[in-house]
């Protein structure tokens, strides 16, 4: 009997195919290279000078400025590719014909969080690729604070991981896909930049620990303050996006096994 | 040998019962049609026999695997097609049915020389065609085609030849044929010709509830034991021999001007009355047991389970 492994492959590999079939990779990339390169082409146009007034004379102040956009492009990525990975089984026929293969459906879920992760990284890099250019242009290859800047890739990685467990979940819950995709921007983008904000000013920002907006910060800031960077303290960043990525892929797992077609 | 068996098999939604303690098991080869009006359970069984749904109670075992605890290894070496399933509209042909080929760890080779065939048998539309392009027909060959491809000993189909033309259901009751011969297939079907012609057995299906399992030619056999038809030489009107015999028989059908037919409920001296009274009303032509098609059986047994006893039961 083929091994699990060998199946989480195939069901990677199909969800990857099925982004790039569908227009959502398209436009996603096309989001991508409008945000991070038109930022990049009005600022060029804008001048070295009118960038180091605007920035600072520090290369890690204008990176870090640049992926001040990361949460939302993160959180327009996580939907757009996790929004409907599992309503797509039950809201469609799909589910009467790939769950009733001999494949375990921990296996499927897996290979399509993968592949969702993998596409949305690599989405994610080409914002870096431009923050990089940006860095190189206006100020120098060498400049560029890099350690900080991979570790920031890093975070990045794991706030997509976050954001893709929270739209795996939703998208459980809804047999329709385009649901779990609205829900997903509208929760973290609406609902949590509102509560998050109230919280904050009502009972202070150690309260807004419950939200990965709040914890999607240290990606931006671990690039200009590096590993003392604050608000959030990187490790309670980390937690929140940790806690995100399992409590909800756990959740996304159990839904998805007790889903019936 | 393959084999499968549900075991007090139930399916409970709130308070309604969509399967009550089904019980049936099949091994070896051959082919049982599962019959039974809309709503009646069909689907619901073969969901849970195919790990798309989880029973209240119960069990579903294919080769003596479990489905609900180890459905991998338990649908490793079946086929199926419940409902219409709809493969992804992006993939082409081709690539649906070599990703079904991939998840059940066939070779390459093996696949590909598999996917000519069966595209020959099923005349399958192009395979560079994508299949969200493709008509309801179409989908369905391909659909059925997956379900073949791994060359499973089980197959298990809901309403296979659904959507098909009349030339597309004659392939696949074709192959359904030959696929028979060393394989077990369980199929639910609204067409009774179908069944009759595939199927070896049949189980009857109402209101979640299992009503009949025998063979084919069993259950027209029940029914035969209670009805005779007589053809008299000459026109014989229903309501002159009935007077005649009216105290031996339940009810008289004209079938035609001189052909009748008497449901007396069975015995052979009753029978036998009834022959010698036939005879002194009019020179008989022929005596004989009446044949009830599937259809007529499906009829009584559902117009019966839902107003009283099953008249096709076994005592």
């Amino acid at each position: 009997m083929i091994r699990d492994w060998d199946q989480f492959l195939v069901s990677l590999k199909t969800q990857v195919r099925s982004y790039l079939y569908t227009y959502r990779f398209w436009v996603i990339l096309g989001i991508m290279l409008a945000v991070g390169g038109g930022i990049s082409i009005a600022f060029t146009i804008k001048g070295v000078a009118w960038v180091h007034s605007n920035f600072g004379q520090n290369a890690a102040d204008y990176v870090g400025g640049e992926l001040g956009f990361i949460s939302f492009l993160a959180i327009v990525t996580g939907a757009f590719f996790g929004g409907d990975a599992i309503s797509t089984d039950f809201g469609t026929k799909t589910g009467y014909y790939m769950l009733a293969q001999p494949v375990r459906r921990k296996v499927l879920l897996a290979g399509r969080y993968a592949a969702a992760l993998l596409v949305s990284v690599g989405m994610f890099a080409i914002f870096y690729l431009f923050a990089i250019y940006g860095g190189t242009y206006f100020y120098s290859f060498g400049s560029i604070p890099w350690a900080n800047l991979g570790l920031s890739f890093l975070f990045g990685a794991l706030l997509v991981a976050g954001i893709l467990s929270f739209a795996f979940a939703l998208s459980a819950t809804s047999r329709s896909p385009a649901i779990g995709l609205v829900l997903t921007i509208i929760v973290l983008l609406v609902v949590f930049n509102i509560a998050d904000g109230l919280v904050a000013r009502f009972a202070g920002s150690q309260y807004v620990v419950y939200s990965i907006l709040y914890a999607s910060n240290i990606v931006s800031t671990v690039i200009t303050d590096g590993l003392s960077a604050s608000n959030p303290a990187l490790w309670v960043g980390l937690v929140i996006m940790a806690a995100y990525t399992v409590l909800f892929l756990a959740i996304s797992l159990i839904l998805y096994q007790r889903e019936e077609t | 040998m393959p084999s499968l068996e549900a075991v007090h098999l139930t399916k409970r939604y709130g308070s309604f019962v969509a399967l009550d303690d089904a019980n049936f098991r099949f091994e070896g080869a051959g082919a049982i049609g599962y019959l039974g009006p809309n709503g009646a359970g069909k689907t619901t069984t073969l969901k849970l026999m195919t790990a798309l749904g989880s029973p209240t109670f119960g069990r579903g075992l294919l080769n003596g695997v479990d489905v609900q605890t180890d459905a991998k290894r338990a649908l490793w070496d079946v086929g199926s097609v419940i409902e219409s399933p709809e493969p992804y509209p992006w993939q082409t042909g081709q690539k649906t049915l070599e990703m079904v080929a991939e998840l059940r760890g066939m070779p390459r080779r093996d696949a590909a020389r598999r996917i000519v065939e069966l595209a020959r048998a099923l005349d399958l539309p192009p395979l560079d065609r994508k299949t969200g392009r493709l008509s309801k027909g179409q989908r369905q060959r391909i659909v059925i085609a997956a379900a073949l491809l791994s060359d499973p000993s089980i197959i298990i189909l809901d309403e296979p030849t659904s959507g098909l033309d009349p030339a597309e259901r004659v392939a696949i009751r074709n192959i359904l044929l030959e696929l028979k011969k060393d394989r077990l297939i369980l199929m639910s079907s609204h067409l009774l010709s179908e069944v009759t012609e595939v199927c070896d057995r049949a189980i009857f299906i109402n209101h979640g509830k299992i009503l009949l399992n025998d063979t084919v030619e069993a259950i027209s056999k029940r029914a035969v034991d209670m009805e005779v038809d007589v053809e008299f030489a000459s026109p014989m009107a229903a309501a002159d021999l009935g007077p005649k015999i009216a105290e031996l028989v339940r009810s008289i059908k004209s079938l035609s001007a001189t052909k009748l037919r008497i449901d007396y409920g069975g015995g052979q001296e009753k029978r036998a009355e009834i022959l010698r009274r036939c005879v002194a009303a009019g020179p008989v032509v022929s005596f004989a047991s009446a044949t009830l098609t599937l259809e007529e059986a499906y009829l009584q047994l559902m117009g019966s389970s839902n107003a009283g006893p099953n008249p096709l039961a076994r005592d």
